[in-house]
């Protein structure tokens, strides 16, 4: 089962009305997106951190790990942005190859914390909505404000094939384990890719089954989403 | 009702998986198909729902040959219907409430009549807490109740289950079993199982099929006490009969008539 997942699910503010929710990280998600102002991005960070972890309840460390997985990206994208090449000396901090400097400009500098602090902020805002509300939740929302029914049928589906996958991924990977599919490199690799190949054949004779089933469900080409 | 009339079901191949299979649903308002591993249950089943064509034979319902067009079909699966054995490959929502509501939604039934309908089947399958909890959420017992629910909704007349407690822990067992005497008051069902103390204890007419053949048919009390029938199919005895057999105690139904007999009280 996905950790965020059974958080949503278990939170203190799991049954808070979603529409509050949804709307509050609208707006802050918003501000985050038009203010160049720091302050007010770190601001969102804290109070959405804070309402993620201590109002709602989710332990502090998992949360921090969580909000860190995207960083990697972040990271990347960033150091595009802060160092650049240049003949000329435009730079605040610098070092010199072959008459060609490498560095940082201050005006690349400032435009990284505000952009890094903007992320932040917008994760931050996401995450508490993804955290606290269950999916089901945020359908009902999205379907209030009228998205297109394709889309929500696609998310309500993704939504539950992604534990069917998971769990027979997993059922795969422990079998392997046991007979010591993992037990070095090599065999590593091999597993993994019989993992994979296996993986496929199961989500065809499943998806086999799947259609006689909505045959007798009287499936008619729509998954339908009511109200 | 629903009969089946002379059915040969060949494969690709060539191997004949169902022959000559006869079966009449008026027998009984619980019909039994009970048969070993890959004696063609699944086959048979398939064949009545339509999803599969017979090489040869008919299976006629109200005495009118299947036809198998897409629209004849759909009505015919409006009266006939059927819980697959593993629940996880019958919910498609990641709502009980919505999973339940599928086939209504596809007959575009209006919200109003659905809500209707949804509260009453989750209340006779017990599973009136479980309404807003993500499907991924529960456990073996509580999937295979909602999908037993996720049925019935449709008001069918026919209801086919295919090893409806095969995997259950015995309380889940006991209360599927009290869902599918329940639900016969006022539906055919047609069960297939391995369980032969469940079949026993709930079917009024069995059909015994091994390879592909329809080997005996009757009423449990008579065809689980023909021994060599049972064992050509792979199969075993009910405890009650066998205790019947073994300790001459009378044959009851069930364990709560056997408790109460005068008869075998004052013999222990």
């Amino acid at each position: 089962m996905l950790l965020i997942d059974k958080y949503a699910y278990t939170n203190r503010l799991t049954n808070t009305n979603p529409y509050i929710k949804f709307a509050i990280v609208v707006i802050a998600l918003a501000m985050a997106t038009i203010t160049t102002n720091i302050y007010i991005n770190l601001s969102i960070l804290i109070i959405m951190s804070m309402l993620t972890t201590v109002v709602a309840g989710i332990p502090i460390n998992k949360y921090f790990k969580l909000l860190f997985i995207p960083s990697t990206f972040l990271v990347l994208s960033i150091l595009t942005i802060l160092i650049s090449i240049s003949r000329v000396d435009i730079y605040a901090w610098r070092i010199e190859i072959f008459n060609y400097y490498i560095g940082i400009t201050e005006s690349a500098l400032q435009e990284s914390i505000l952009l890094s602090t903007r992320v932040f902020a917008a994760m931050a805002s996401t995450f508490f909505l993804g955290l606290t509300t269950p999916l089901n939740n945020i359908i009902r929302v999205l379907k209030k404000m009228y998205l297109s029914n394709v889309l929500i049928e696609l998310l309500v589906l993704i939504y539950r094939f992604i534990f069917i996958f998971l769990k027979e991924a997993m059922e795969i990977h422990t079998g392997q384990e046991l007979k010591f599919g993992y037990s070095n490199m090599k065999n590593s690799l091999r597993s993994t890719g019989l993992l994979i190949s296996s993986l496929f054949t199961r989500l065809i004779l499943r998806y086999r089954d799947m259609v006689v089933i909505l045959e007798c469900k009287l499936y008619d080409g729509e998954f339908k989403i009511g109200d | 009702m629903i009969k089946v009339e002379s059915l040969e079901y060949k494969y690709k191949d060539g191997t004949k998986a169902l022959k000559n299979v006869n079966i009449d649903l008026d027998k009984g308002n619980i019909i039994g198909i009970i048969g070993s591993n890959g004696s063609g249950k699944s086959t048979l089943f398939l064949n009545i729902l339509g999803i599969l064509r017979p090489s040869k034979g008919t299976i006629k319902y109200n005495n009118i040959p299947l036809k198998y067009d897409k629209k004849s079909l759909r009505n015919y699966r409006k009266e006939v219907t059927m819980v697959f054995q593993d629940p996880e490959k019958q919910l498609f929502y990641s709502r009980v409430y919505d999973d339940i509501a599928f086939a209504l939604r596809n007959l575009n039934v209006s919200e109003d009549e659905i809500r209707k309908k949804v509260e009453l089947i989750l209340d006779r399958v017990k599973a009136m807490d479980l309404k807003e909890k993500p499907t991924h959420f529960l456990s073996y017992g509580q999937k295979k109740r909602v999908t037993i629910g996720g049925a019935m909704v449709v008001d069918s007349n026919v209801i086919l289950l295919d090893e409806p407690t095969s995997g259950l822990d015995p309380a889940m067992s006991e209360e599927v079993m009290s869902i599918i005497k329940d639900l016969s008051n006022e539906k055919k069902l047609v069960v297939s199982s391995h369980d032969m103390d469940f079949i026993y204890e709930v079917c009024d007419y069995v059909y015994i099929i091994s390879k592909g053949e329809i080997l005996g048919e009757g009423i449990p009390e008579e065809i689980f006490l023909k021994s060599k029938l049972l064992k050509d199919a792979g199969l075993d005895k009910p405890w009650l009969v066998k205790i019947h057999e073994y300790l001459g105690i009378p044959l009851v139904k069930n364990e709560n008539e056997l408790l109460k007999n005068k008869l075998i009280k004052e013999s222990i």
